[in-house]
């Protein structure tokens, strides 16, 4: 009967990278390797102090990858991996029997910060990581794409509350695409019970239809194969081309707010294109840009500074950087080595070409259609109020996170509250709401599981006397009920009139 | 470029320092609303158009492959 090894090591660089190391990658190599110089820094930040290093370690996801190509292969890999743990606190000696004991299991969970899986592979040997994100400074950084992840260790039962598992690409059974999928599924499988894949069998199903050549090793995968496997798990992929010129920062946050994590590829100064599965955004308390590419109308997306995202050329969370040119799209920046022009020294920029969010197939309206009504809608508030400095948060919610937030947001009024609260409504919504300076004028929603083409509003809680007053007269104005159609369209004009009633 | 002038404060500004309800409407005629909402009518319908047409996917963006 095996014994599986428990080791406690101090956290510094040579202990990590020896820890990462295997007899196909020295810990010399491994500490010039990108992702586990990455991986130093952002435990460095965490404030680490121990490792305790479980050895071997079974995990599925590798196996998986182990029984589709490694077996085969002439050199001899291991079949299991090594798991390395990661303590904000040093452990004492006696730490496991302290373990054993309801206070001592809480202590250990109180300085917990999660997992690395290390494969006993050459380059490729960020396995799954499991960590605790930065802090949310305040409420700037948030990670909505996010889950609490179990950790079973020996019988103790860890846990690590809101994170989203990564791993790097092996390039032999998954490239960036293939694994950028496989965060975003350890998302939607707890948002819509969906399965998850392990990255061979991601890539596999990918190509079963359109893939021309031979899809192991993986050389990549065409945004139709990733289509294709979003399908395979049971949700549908709203696809939008940025290149075109849509409001990218808007977009995500409207997406990223229900939780769902967003594939976003981007050109970068390299050959071939890269995926990047991403989970928050950086929210300022006031706008970073005076308007968006490819809307006039002002949504929370000016306030978004930057992004965090799985990218397996990085590492975990790595922050993206919202920069815009004043070209047809935004561009991102990464200081990550990778990125930085060697001749120059600086960083080359990331241009967003797709968008890819795996959705509930019931939700059928998508941020284009919303973004579309608020146009002319938008209009009829500015107006009235030509000095005023409006923003449209617009976001994906289910019916649940939206009668909780009625609780918790402090500008919702009571009688507002108590009649949404009863409202019997669709499980998925979408929700606009119009702020300026604290104050709140209207919020509307809109029934994502329902017809585009009817303009489906569920709701329109006018919230300022004043202003929804001059919105009523407009609205009613005879003289002006044949331009209000051209401007709203009939559903939404006729919708907004009902709404006083 | 017009030049900046330290002195001079936004409209916005003034009102919040005022701390004034951001979302009182300005004094103006119901026919002065209705007349600058006509003249932005067309504006209105190409941006919605435009947002029509940014539904559409290229087949270039289809086949964009994510190679590392």
């Amino acid at each position: 009967m095996g014994h599986i090894g428990l080791t406690v090591h101090p956290f510094n660089g040579d202990e990590l990278f020896q820890a990462l190391s295997n007899p196909h990658f020295s810990p010399t190599e491994v500490a010039a390797h990108d992702r586990a110089k990455y991986l130093y820094n952002y435990l460095k930040t965490l404030k680490t102090r121990c490792i305790l290093i479980e050895d071997p370690y079974t995990d599925a996801d590798y196996l998986d990858d182990f029984a589709s190509y490694y077996v085969r292969c002439h050199t001899d890999y291991e079949r299991r991996c090594r798991r390395l743990h990661f303590f904000s606190c040093e452990l004492p000696e006696d730490w496991w029997t302290r373990a054993l004991s309801p206070n001592g299991l809480a202590a250990l969970q109180s300085a917990y910060l999660g997992f690395v899986v290390a494969r006993p592979l050459p380059d490729s040997i960020i396995g799954r990581t499991v960590l605790r994100t930065y802090d949310g400074d305040h409420g700037r950084r948030a990670y909505p794409a996010t889950l609490k992840y179990a950790v079973h260790l020996c019988g103790l039962t860890l846990s690590v509350e809101e994170t989203l598992a990564f791993q790097e690409q092996d390039t032999i059974l998954a490239a960036c695409a293939t694994v950028a999928l496989w965060s975003c599924f350890q998302k939607t499988a707890q948002l819509f019970h969906t399965a998850v894949l392990s990255p061979s069998a991601i890539t596999k199903v990918a190509t079963r239809f359109t893939h021309h050549g031979r899809p192991i090793p993986s050389h990549g995968l065409i945004v139709t194969e990733m289509c294709t496997a979003i399908r395979e798990v049971g949700l549908e992929p709203e696809l939008f081309e940025i290149s075109g010129g849509l409001p990218l920062a808007s977009l995500l946050y409207a997406y990223l707010r229900l939780g769902l994590p967003v594939v976003l590829g981007v050109k970068t100064c390299r050959p071939g294109g890269h995926a990047i599965a991403l989970a928050g955004y950086s929210l300022r308390d006031s706008w970073v840009r005076s308007s968006e590419i490819g809307t006039q109308v002002p949504m929370r997306g000016l306030r978004i500074d930057a992004l965090y995202g799985h990218d397996d050329q990085v590492g975990p969370f790595s922050r993206l950087e919202i920069a815009t040119p004043g070209g047809a799209s935004d561009t991102l920046l990464s200081q990550a080595p990778i990125y930085v022009d060697e001749r120059t020294g600086t960083a080359s920029p990331l241009t967003p070409n797709v968008v890819i969010v795996p959705v509930y197939h019931k939700v059928r309206i998508t941020f284009l259609d919303v973004q579309k009504w608020l146009t002319g809608l938008h209009r009829l508030f500015v107006v009235w109020l030509p000095d005023v400095q409006l923003e449209w948060d617009v976001r994906l919610c289910s019916v649940n996170q939206y009668k909780q937030d009625l609780q918790t947001d402090d500008w919702v009024p009571a009688f507002y509250r108590d009649r949404a609260l009863r409202q019997d409504l669709p499980r998925f919504l979408w929700r606009a709401t119009l702020h300026s300076n604290g104050h709140v004028g209207v919020d509307i929603l809109f029934d994502a599981t329902g017809l585009a083409r009817t303009v489906p509003i569920l709701s329109v809680a006018w919230l300022s006397d004043p202003l929804s007053a001059k919105i009523r007269d407009l609205l009613h104005s005879e003289s002006f009920a044949e331009v209000a159609e051209a401007i709203l369209t009939p559903q939404l004009y006729r919708s907004l009139s009902d709404s006083f009633a | 470029m017009k030049a900046a002038n330290p002195g001079k404060r936004s409209a916005v500004v003034r009102r919040a320092e005022k701390n004034v309800d951001p979302l009182q409407p300005a004094a103006r005629s119901m026919q002065t609303v209705e007349r600058q909402l006509r003249k932005q009518l067309s504006e209105i319908e190409r941006e919605v158009q435009r947002i029509e047409a940014a539904k559409v996917v290229s087949q270039e963006a289809l086949n964009f492959k994510f190679s590392y």
